[in-house]
């Protein structure tokens, strides 16, 4: 078979900014403190980042995840300053930093389907806006940082409360870097029509993005929230470690999506966890396309009776790339229920990693989940691998799990060929049918988005 | 407090009467069990509490050595054993014996008791399944002291149709039984094992398993007794169109704490596994039930099927799955499914509307889901496992 490709070097394009400020490479007590006194922050969060940098300094490199050895967090700058000031209008953007965002296709995007969007460039965010009739409706969406400031209540209230900053190594870097990110409460009863979007970019080399999201869905809440992230391609390591806090209180549903195209030097280590109280729901759609390592598992704790999950999980790893991605369910309460779906595709030497826990302790009656990881592998240079973890402590409890690797069969190569269809196009096809279940999770300006960041070309094509 | 430990091992080596290529293996295992960690795998983070509980200290390693010496603490009682059949005492396989190449076999699973089981053994047995005869074995192996380290070897020659019945059991309450199974199975060979494993209530058992095969193996084991059981099985699985079946079950219940852990992997080109488990767990027992099948760049064509199935009887048992898999190359099929369920109480229902009592509902309802989709040709051996 030829050879097959992910293009997500459409996202790979530098703009030439002249920074206000970027901190030297290196970590240490005395960046903490800096970055706080920039931001202007209260006193709680100052010493919230320092503890968190104290349980960083502690914490051992996670030795599970191959390929985290390469990460020389001493050679990183953590803060780059590309604009002093946020914007609500895109005319007001700095020029090189618009163009990046056209080229993105961001602003169009707003237009056409989007009820509000953020936009950060490597560290801070620079342009934030809300359609009028949703702030009507109460609905808050604006960055974390703007929010600790003007609704200090609600972010004290919730802050580093579903991922402490003790959670694990990266998120305890977060909580002591944070910077930029999104902050959105919903009301109750308030359904968002239209989706809100947030797009993170990484365009300074060796550069450490922080963004930490907090979202608030009240009682019989809705929200859709994307995100969308990609970065420029230098030959060091960048490192994108984000922390994502999800409440949906009773009856809410909270849909995160993330479209992922880092490119192949970046390091993309995240804590997504969400809280779902009584008949809430919430979905994880995550998709991750390229980055030199992913190691990502949203996860979703069921803490009163009724709430359920759904984790959908696309991974493609090319060249030189590991994609260590899954998802975790904690069933907490009785009659909850989970569906994890995973699915991975790797080639060219690439690997894909599943590794995902389903916990249901005793007490947790009538839960049940189900768990589906498929893997696509192209060739013998390529690894998947599948580490699914079940703890089941409740007698109750409904729980199935299963998975296939494979390649793609020759009847189905053969019946594309015998259809007149050419084996690209045929493999193509039989891609997107692999990844189906994703693209129907999106709207339709980002399914079209989608598909055209996986073109398959074929090279040398052999029978 | 280490280098007595070594020392006295050397010292006790030296007085025996094994051949000197044995206690220099010997010393050569036991420096191996030194310098590794519990649990080599980095895979498993978390281990069930079992793991504490089996491995003794040195204190007690020296203790049992001074005692018991190099004695023989096992019974094995031949109740069966064709023609085609032949064993030995491994301490009687001489120098230049072809045989001693498997005894020293090393596989690609280091494991720190493994290497300790072969460093102190004590007993042991290698068993030969001829080619021109087909071997028929039924084996009873019962612990006589409180403590046992053994190793037993298995080797099914070329062109062997071959039948082990293997039985574990033991005699006095609170063991501590320590064994090493390997089997080997040559090219055109087939060999269909049925292991049970019936010890006492209060013992601890710590059974590893290695399976190296170019030939046919089907093994199906039967576990229902023991406190603390730790079992693994490596499947390495050598020659091209090599098939591998494994079917387990496990029967717990009390406040037994049961891990096994099985390791499947694929190295020659079309071999294909099917691998089979069913936990049934009553009152406070807890499984732990640990997969991986592997298949290696190089093994095309191969197939991989794996299942792993718990019911859970009672509210304070415990069952936790997980199922693994590495595939390093792409022209394969793998497939793995667990699942954990209770039984279901329209299957109850049925039963007690066509007149059958609580107690006989639940039996059936369990042997269906343990002996179920359990293809056994052979009527004697099914009859025997229903038995059990």
């Amino acid at each position: 078979m030829g050879k097959l490709e992910i293009k997500a070097d459409r996202y790979d394009f530098k703009e030439d900014i002249d920074y206000k400020m970027r901190f030297p490479n290196g970590l240490s007590e005395k960046t903490i403190k800096n970055l706080s006194d920039i931001k202007g922050e209260p006193n709680w969060m100052k010493e919230f980042r320092l503890n968190a940098y104290r349980f960083f300094s502690r914490r051992p490199m996670p030795s599970w995840i191959d390929g985290l050895d390469q990460l020389n967090l001493d050679d990183i700058s953590y803060f780059a300053l590309a604009s002093e000031k946020k914007s609500t209008s895109w005319d007001e953007v700095p020029q090189k930093i618009k163009d990046t965002y056209d080229k993105l296709g961001i602003p169009e995007a707003e237009k056409k389907a989007l009820g509000g969007v953020e936009a950060m460039f490597d560290s801070t965010v620079v342009y934030n806006n809300v359609r009028e009739e949703l702030k009507k409706e109460g609905i808050i969406f604006c960055d974390t940082d703007s929010a600790v400031k003007d609704y200090p209540e609600l972010v004290k209230k919730y802050f580093g409360k579903v991922v402490s900053p003790n959670d694990n190594k990266f998120a305890a870097l977060n909580s002591a870097l944070w910077s930029g990110g999104s902050f959105i409460y919903v009301p109750k009863g308030v359904k968002v029509k239209l989706p809100l979007q947030a797009y993170f970019r990484i365009n300074a080399a060796n550069l450490g993005q922080f963004e930490r999201t907090l979202i608030i869905a009240d009682e019989g809440a809705d929200v859709t929230y994307i995100e969308g992230c990609s970065a420029t391609t230098y030959s060091k390591e960048s490192l994108h470690a984000a922390v994502v806090e999800i409440i949906a209180m009773k009856g809410a549903h909270v849909k995160y999506i993330t479209i992922q195209s880092w490119v192949c030097d970046v390091f993309s280590v995240s804590s997504k966890r969400a809280f779902a109280y009584e008949n809430a729901y919430v979905e994880w759609i995550d998709a991750n396309v390229g980055a030199k390592l992913t190691a990502k598992y949203p996860s979703v704790y069921m803490l009163e009776p009724g709430a359920k999950a759904n984790i959908l999980s696309i991974a493609f790893a090319d060249k030189d790339q590991h994609q260590d991605a899954g998802a975790k369910a904690v069933h907490l309460a009785p009659a909850t229920s989970s569906v994890i779906r995973s699915k991975s595709i790797c080639l060219n030497g690439g690997r894909t990693t599943y590794r995902g826990l389903v916990k249901i302790p005793r007490g947790s009656r009538d839960s049940s989940t189900s768990v589906t990881c498929d893997a696509l592998i192209f060739d013998d240079y390529s690894r998947t691998d599948t580490y699914p973890y079940m703890e089941i402590s409740e007698e109750s409890a409904d729980v199935s799990h299963e998975a296939s690797v494979g390649k793609i069969g020759d009847d189905q190569r053969l019946y594309m060929e015998s259809r007149g269809i050419p084996e690209n196009e045929g493999i193509n096809m039989i891609v997107l049918g692999f990844v189906g279940e994703f693209v129907k999770e999106l709207p339709l300006e980002f399914a079209l988005e989608f598909n055209r960041l996986i073109k398959i070309n074929m090279e040398n094509a052999v029978g | 407090m280490a280098d007595l430990f070594k020392s006295y091992i050397d010292m006790k080596l030296n007085m025996s009467s094994i051949p000197r290529w044995l206690i220099d293996y010997k010393q050569k295992e036991f420096k191996e069990f030194r310098s590794m960690e519990f649990e080599a795998n980095p895979l498993f983070k978390k281990d069930s509490e079992a793991r504490e509980k089996v491995f003794l200290n040195e204190g007690e390693l020296i203790d049992f050595i001074m005692n018991k010496g190099l004695d023989k603490t096992v019974d094995y009682r031949f109740n069966k054993k064709s023609d085609g059949v032949a064993y030995r005492d491994i301490i009687s396989i001489g120098d230049d014996d072809m045989s001693r190449s498997l005894i020293e076999y090393q596989d690609n699973y280091p494991d720190k008791m493994r290497h300790l089981n072969n460093a102190l053994f004590t007993t042991g047995k290698l068993i030969d399944l001829r080619d021109d005869i087909s071997g028929e074995l039924d084996l009873t192996e019962t612990t006589k002291d409180k403590l046992e380290i053994s190793k037993d070897v298995f080797h099914v020659e070329k062109g062997s149709q071959s039948r082990v019945i293997l039985e574990f059991t033991n005699e006095i309450e609170n063991a501590r039984i320590y064994k090493n199974v390997d089997i080997f199975t040559e090219e055109d060979s087939k060999l269909t094992m049925f292991i049970r494993q019936n010890f006492r209530m209060e013992t601890i058992a710590l059974i590893n398993i290695g399976v190296h095969s170019r030939g046919d193996i089907e093994i199906i084991s039967v576990d229902t007794g023991g406190k603390i059981i730790r079992y693994k099985v490596y499947a390495e699985l050598l020659s091209g169109n090599t098939n591998y079946k494994e079917n387990k079950i496990m029967i717990c219940n009390g406040n037994q704490d049961i891990d096994v852990t099985d390791f499947v992997r694929h190295v020659g080109k079309g071999t294909k596994s099917v691998v089979n488990f069913r936990a049934s767990a009553d009152e406070e027992a807890k499984v732990v039930i640990k997969d991986i099948i592997t298949i290696e760049e190089g093994a095309d064509n191969s197939d991989a099927l794996l299942s792993s199935n718990g019911i859970m009887l009672g509210e304070n048992t415990k069952i936790n799955s997980i199922p693994a898999l590495e595939i390093k190359t792409s022209n394969v099929k793998a497939k793995h499914s667990a699942s954990t369920r209770h039984i279901d109480y329209q299957n109850e229902a049925y039963c007690f509307s066509r007149g059958i009592d609580e107690k006989e509902t639940k039996k059936i309802i369990i042997n269906g889901f343990l002996l179920g989709g359990l293809e056994l040709k052979d009527e004697a051996l099914r009859e025997r496992i229903e038995m059990n």
